[in-house]
């Protein structure tokens, strides 16, 4: 049994806009460039709140490091159509699995180069994946690659090498897992996976992420944390011919949200990178001349609060069902209207091929006050950990009102994003909000990460055997459909623990020039920069 | 009086436009309009400046009731008494308000008890350095030296001679020490560190309200006239006091 991914030889192809001549080819499955229009050159700007934390792709993990990797500097093998859907082949010619998804074979797409023109071989991937599991890396994806066999040895520090990594020829890897992992693929769709050269890590070190090298569309060429800007330059052996379009994407970070939306106004910036912040998205909806700037998309992220298993009164699972029941939601998504839907699950709310038999929580008051009653706790209190950060305190504060109408009391302890980060991570809570992007098609992401008892981000205590049987039957199914079923019901389950007080649902609100045109937007990456070019 | 303007907490269901707009100034049922969650705005300025009124009477009978004990000990007893009390005050008079006041916050917690807490800590030694002088001239009065040269103990002097004659000094630091609370609870809540959700009060709706700034000015523009109009409320109650009597220390009281 297996599965096999062919991107054929050089994906789908294109006519190039009216100013070229050559064929465009690119990803099968992805937003292509259209047929007529458009010219190559120009450059646009982004426009950034804070700096990345890292460009090394073993790094980086914030939201403009994230777009960086993503969209400028890698190329991973596989990648996510711009609804979420695949992955398809990229910089992989294609892949086959076999064995019941254990084995994974991996053709790579001749004519692939680094940035600086060197040939990318499948001993480049080999050490890629071994740096991202070098424990001195200390990267935040490592765990990602556990499923290769040898991995977490390696990570462990058990072992030199990655048993499970086998160069079978120079454009050939063939990986073995240690158990049959649907998966797989999608981590191979993430940036973190894609290339990076020995030659230029071993030259900057530490400071690699300043001269970061790998195969994207355009490459880091000037890095100032002084003048709060960076550029990256088209890549000329980009494998994906003819593109990108764009001689450059320069990056400048250090505004506030309101300022960035009146930078997008003037001219100044063609792209708000974080999208409209919710606060803002009234004011951008109900002036009309600022319509033309936004679009918005569903993207597979959640708003909840989650709430530490261990602490009182969140012990008592009454409690955190009638919390659920307390909360109107359509009050809560009024707060960055648009920026978000109520949504009373734990997954996300489109998820492809997903039949859902959990029951969502919806406003019942009534219902919460009974189940507060049995369990004793009418008169119960907590405080919820959060931060400044736009939307949470209005969020707060209307969760506020909405347990009080049912007797609890909520108080609000307002941290740093540090100290938010050091609450969470160390269990050091008793509720806090939390915001959750997923990165891959499946719930899994969601699941193996949050809800499964050794869950990376399980900062809730929570766990429940049935729970993690369920995600590792949904890892090791044989196909998504089979994996849904599973997930299915792991939902459900989670649902009537309560381990959170689902909340929404979220959009994104992007805000960009009308000038760029092709413009798409990839649930998971975001702005696609490879195949867009500005209008005069 | 507050709660003649309604609940500072009820979110109203017809508190946002229809685009998710907060209702601005003038509009119908809410005069002042809305915040941002559609909380009505002048129920919330009026618990704010009850809010406010409360920290700053407690706060400056703390404040102003150590600063004098310190001031008037060290005046009248000299000595090494002086030394060690004013050197302390020199070292509370050298910290920076604000940034200290943060920190101070994050220690003894955030709400109306740590906004007292923090301003009695930052502005007690305003009080001793100028009650520490005035002592020191009532030390040298004849009826002050008849008192010490009969005997009479020092506590005693101090309370029934030195005190009864800073009553009029007192009032006067008093409204001018309100003044600079009133602005620096403010900036406090503003900052996150001062009194906290579902409590109303003019920083923290400042905080609030900011990123609405452009539109939905009201939010902002309103707390801050309260905020305004209650600092110079103060300053000129405190300056028709001076006016009475003989002392004007105005300007070392707003630097805040």
């Amino acid at each position: 049994m297996g599965a096999l991914y062919i991107a054929g030889c050089g994906g789908t192809s294109q006519k190039l806009p009216s100013q070229q001549s050559a064929t465009v080819k690119v990803a099968s499955g992805i937003p292509g460039p259209p047929a007529t229009g458009g010219h190559s050159g120009g450059s646009i700007t982004i426009g950034w709140e804070q700096e990345g934390n890292s460009f090394d792709p073993a790094i980086g993990y914030d939201l403009v490091s994230w777009d960086s990797l993503c969209n400028c500097t890698t190329a991973p093998l596989m990648i996510f159509g711009a609804s979420g859907d695949g992955p398809y082949p990229n910089a992989a010619a294609a892949l086959s699995a076999t064995e019941h998804n254990s084995v994974y074979t991996i053709h790579l797409r001749p004519g692939v180069r680094f940035q600086n023109g060197r040939r990318v071989t499948a001993e480049d991937y080999v050490y890629s994946w071994e740096r991202l599991l070098d424990p001195k890396i200390a990267s935040w994806a490592a765990s990602y690659l556990y499923t290769i066999d040898g991995a977490e040895a390696m990570f462990k520090r058990k072992a030199k090498t990655v048993s499970g990594l086998k160069v079978i020829d120079p454009m050939t890897l063939r990986v073995q897992l240690q158990a049959p992992d649907l998966t797989f693929p999608n981590i191979l769709a993430e940036p973190y996976t894609a290339p990076v050269p020995r030659e230029v890590v071993e030259k900057y070190g530490t400071d690699f992420a300043r001269h970061v090298v790998s195969t994207g569309p355009f490459m880091l060429t000037s890095y100032s944390s002084s003048a709060q800007t960076c550029t990256f330059t088209r890549n000329p052996y980009y494998f994906w011919k003819g593109l990108p379009y764009l001689g450059s994407v320069v990056y400048r970070w250090g505004s506030s949200a309101q300022t960035e939306l009146l930078q997008l106004e003037h001219g100044n910036i063609d792209s708000i990178g974080e999208g409209i912040g919710p606060s803002l998205v009234p004011q951008v909806y109900a002036q009309p001349s600022l319509k033309k700037y936004v679009v918005q998309v569903a993207v597979p992220g959640l708003r909840w609060i989650g709430l530490n298993l261990h602490r009182p009164p969140f012990t008592d699972p009454r409690v955190r069902q009638a919390l659920n029941y307390a909360v109107n939601r359509t009050e809560v998504s009024h707060i960055g209207y648009g920026e978000s839907v109520p949504w009373g699950l734990p997954f996300t709310k489109s998820l492809p091929q997903f039949h859902r038999v959990a029951t969502e929580y919806t406003y019942n008051p009534e219902k919460a006050r009974a189940l507060l009653r049995a369990a004793g706790a009418e008169h119960a209190s907590f405080t919820l950990t959060s931060t400044s950060d736009d939307p949470n305190p209005s969020v707060a504060q209307v969760l506020q009102q909405q347990f009080k109408a049912v007797g609890v009391n909520m108080s609000i302890d307002t941290v740093s994003d540090n100290a938010y980060n050091t609450a969470t991570e160390n269990k050091n809570f008793t509720a806090a909000p939390i915001v959750w992007y997923q990165v891959q098609p499946t719930a899994l992401d969601i699941v193996s990460s949050n809800y499964v008892s050794s869950g990376s981000a399980n900062y809730w205590n929570y766990s429940d055997p049935k729970v993690d049987a369920l995600a590792q039957r949904a890892m090791r199914a044989p196909d998504t459909a089979q994996s849904n079923v599973y997930l299915a019901q792991a939902e459900r389950l989670i649902a009537a623990d309560a381990p959170g007080i689902f909340l929404e649902s979220l959009n994104f609100i992007d805000g960009r020039n009308p000038k760029l045109q092709n413009f798409h937007y990839n649930v998971f990456y975001g702005t696609y920069y490879d195949r867009l070019w500005k209008a005069a | 009086m507050a709660p003649v303007f309604g609940a500072p907490d009820k979110i109203y269901a017809d508190g946002i436009s229809p685009h998710g707009l907060p209702l601005p100034f003038g509009s119908a049922g809410h005069l002042f309009g809305t915040d941002s969650i559609g909380r009505d705005m002048l129920a919330r300025l009026a618990y704010g400046g009850r809010t406010t009124l409360e920290f700053t009477f407690i706060s400056n009978v703390t404040s102003i009731g150590l600063g004098a004990v310190v001031g008037v000990t060290a005046g009248f007893l000299r000595g090494w008494t002086e030394m060690v009390l004013m050197r302390i005050t020199e070292i509370f008079l050298s910290v920076p308000t604000v940034i200290s006041g943060l920190a101070l916050a994050s220690v003894v917690g955030e709400g109306v008890f740590g906004v007292i807490v923090v301003v009695t800590a930052l502005y007690w030694a305003w009080t001793a350095r100028v009650v520490f002088g005035e002592t020191l001239a009532l030390r040298r009065r004849t009826f002050v030296e008849a008192a010490v040269a009969q005997g009479v103990p020092s506590t005693t002097i101090m309370r029934r001679h030195i005190v009864p004659h800073l009553s009029s000094l007192l009032l006067v630091i008093a409204a001018l020490n309100g003044a600079a609370v009133v602005a620096i609870g403010a900036g406090l809540s503003y900052l996150g560190a001062g009194v906290q959700p579902p409590t109303p009060e003019w920083g923290a709706m400042i905080n609030d309200g900011q990123n609405a700034l452009q539109y939905a000015p009201h939010e902002v523009v309103e707390p801050l006239i309260c905020i305004v109009l209650t600092v110079l409320a103060f300053v000129l109650i405190g300056d028709g006091i001076a006016r009475r009597g003989s002392v004007s220390l105005r300007r070392s009281w707003l630097d805040i």
